[in-house]
């Protein structure tokens, strides 16, 4: 594919993806003042020259429910189900067009919605609300150190090399984990743009 | 995902190496880091604190180098970062990121200015209290190393995104990791880029300079081409200078990089009798001072066949490549210019 195609490819997809949602869609909790405890010296007050802040800028106070610094349109939302029910994921890590949010840990179970699969012989199916060309599951009991493999599919572009433009999917079917209560993360891939989910999953 | 356990990965690898494979990576091997977006035209980008989000003390050190790290260890032609209070760049020690679990938030605006945000210590996420390693005299067990997670930001700045966990073989091959380790797993304190972040910035940016090594993360075919000067046919005992180009394959699907010049490198002139079989490295040709030359002469007193070969580094992720084959004949009346042996005739 050329440049030039590539390009118009890109616009297309962006223009799919208007009205999926704004990057950073979780709110913002209530935080308490960090608390310093052992050694070293205290934040600077150093003053530095500081111009007007550029576009990037965040809002001056914290931006609770805040849609973030970018105007591009954020990461599509997606479902994870079985025969009978699909519940949407939950955002976690994700680079999309020209924002990048590092989770690098998994969410608690207890905050999210528990999927509970009926009939696991029949595993579970993934989809999102967007074309996507490439995802890859796995499921841990706790933390991002403990995820197992547990399938994959598509195909990875690369926007640097003549390297074939892959073929999008709409849903990705897996199999379903072992018995137990698992979180199940999920990344997808939209072409230049990558998206990380979890989903609490009861297996019998 | 977890790196850390390569071996539960490693069916998933092959199944995912071989639905991702390009032409411009090792095929066993973890490709190259994933990327986005327009890259940066320009030498240098500079940032600043955010006015009323400025890093403490001990969290400027890391971001200073953090910078340095970024600057020395992409071997690409990518822009250096460094401080300035009117840099158009910020970086922010800040609660205010809008998700409730993400440690890092970085944003770009190419081709005029970014941001970072990284999470203050002690800041509850959802999945814990966030714990930097820097503001301790004695880091315990399970902080994140600002240094690497500056880094960390500084290449999603660059347009660097995650790596597929599924293909990475050496967790060490990128810092690009959805969930970098913690102190004091493997890799939590790298402070370079890994060989396939910079391989992935080498494919968008262009190498550093032509004597720069390419890195082993990519697999690159090489063109080696020969000529001879004053030509192939000379007088006895005059001077033969054989110059050798080396370039990347002008047909390579790595588009910055085609037919770039390759300096610095081993390449061997090697020679056999006319007609003959086996080759022998003769001598390691000089490099020019244009890119990508290396040349030798020679003072010719019989036939030979020259090539010019170079064995790539295995540091380096380049192929070997071999000239074509020049043959050099004399103008000897006594020698045969056809098969280089001896005429029998009244004047010699």
């Amino acid at each position: 594919m050329t440049r030039t195609a590539w390009i118009v490819f890109t616009l297309t997809v962006a223009a799919l993806t208007a009205g999926c949602g704004s990057i950073g869609a979780s709110p913002t909790p209530t935080v308490a003042a960090p608390t310093r405890t052992p050694s070293k010296a205290t934040p600077s007050a150093t003053a530095v020259a500081t111009p007007t802040d550029s576009a990037t800028s965040p809002s001056p106070t914290p931006t609770s429910g805040s849609t973030g610094p970018s105007s591009q349109p954020g990461p599509p939302t997606t479902y994870l189900g079985d025969e009978t029910s699909e519940i949407a994921g939950q955002l976690r890590t994700f680079c999309w067009h020209d924002t990048c949010a590092d989770a690098f840990e998994l969410p608690p179970k207890q905050d999210l919605t528990i999927l509970v699969v009926t009939d696991p012989a029949a595993g579970l199916t993934f989809r999102a609300e967007m074309p996507f060309n490439r995802w890859a599951a796995s499921y841990s009991s706790r933390t991002m150190e403990d995820l197992e493999p547990l399938g994959q599919g598509g195909a990875v572009y690369d926007p640097d090399t003549s390297a074939t433009v892959p073929a999008t999917i709409t849903e990705a079917n897996m199999t379903a984990p072992p018995s137990g209560d698992w979180i199940v993360y999920i990344v997808m891939n939209s072409f230049e743009n990558e998206a990380h989910y979890v989903w609490r999953v009861q297996v019998p | 995902m977890s790196g850390a356990n390569p071996t539960r990965w490693t069916a998933a690898a092959i199944a995912g190496v071989l639905l991702s494979i390009t032409l411009v990576a090792p095929a066993a091997g973890t490709p190259p880091t994933p990327a986005s977006g327009p890259v940066w035209d320009t030498g240098q980008l500079r940032y600043r604190w955010l006015s009323g989000s400025e890093p403490p003390t001990w969290m400027r050190s890391a971001i200073h180098a953090a910078a340095q790290d970024a600057t020395v260890s992409t071997l690409a032609d990518t822009p250096s970062f460094s401080y300035d209070g009117g840099g158009a760049g910020w970086i922010a020690y800040t609660g205010d990121i809008p998700t409730d679990y993400a440690v890092g938030y970085a944003v770009r605006n190419v081709p005029s200015s970014f941001g970072i945000r990284l999470r203050p210590q002690g800041y509850p996420l959802d999945w814990g209290t966030l714990r930097w390693c820097q503001f301790y005299d004695s880091p315990p067990s399970g902080c994140f190393d600002a240094e690497l997670i500056t880094l960390h930001e500084i290449g999603h700045v660059l347009t660097l995104g995650h790596i597929d966990e599924s293909t990475v073989t050496d967790w060490n091959d990128t810092i690009m990791h959805a969930a970098p380790k913690t102190k004091a797993k493997t890799g939590w304190n790298a402070h370079e880029f890994g060989r396939c972040d910079a391989a992935r910035l080498q494919l968008r940016y262009g190498a550093a300079s032509p004597s720069e090594r390419i890195s082993s993360c990519l697999d690159l075919g090489t063109d080696l081409g020969l000529s001879a000067s004053p030509g192939t046919f000379i007088d006895y005992g005059s001077n033969l200078t054989l110059s050798a180009s080396l370039r990347i394959d002008a047909d390579s699907p790595a588009d910055i990089l085609a037919g770039d010049p390759l300096s610095g490198r081993s390449v061997w002139l090697q020679r056999r009798p006319v007609g003959g079989s086996a080759w022998t490295d003769l001598v390691q040709m000089s490099s020019s001072a244009e890119a990508g030359r290396y040349f030798r002469t020679l003072n010719v007193t019989s036939p030979f066949e020259y090539r010019a070969r170079f064995s790539a580094s295995s540091s380096e992720g380049l192929d070997d490549a071999t000239s074509s084959v020049i043959r050099i004949s004399i103008d000897d009346p006594c020698v045969s210019s056809s098969d280089g042996h001896s005429i029998n005739s009244p004047i010699c």
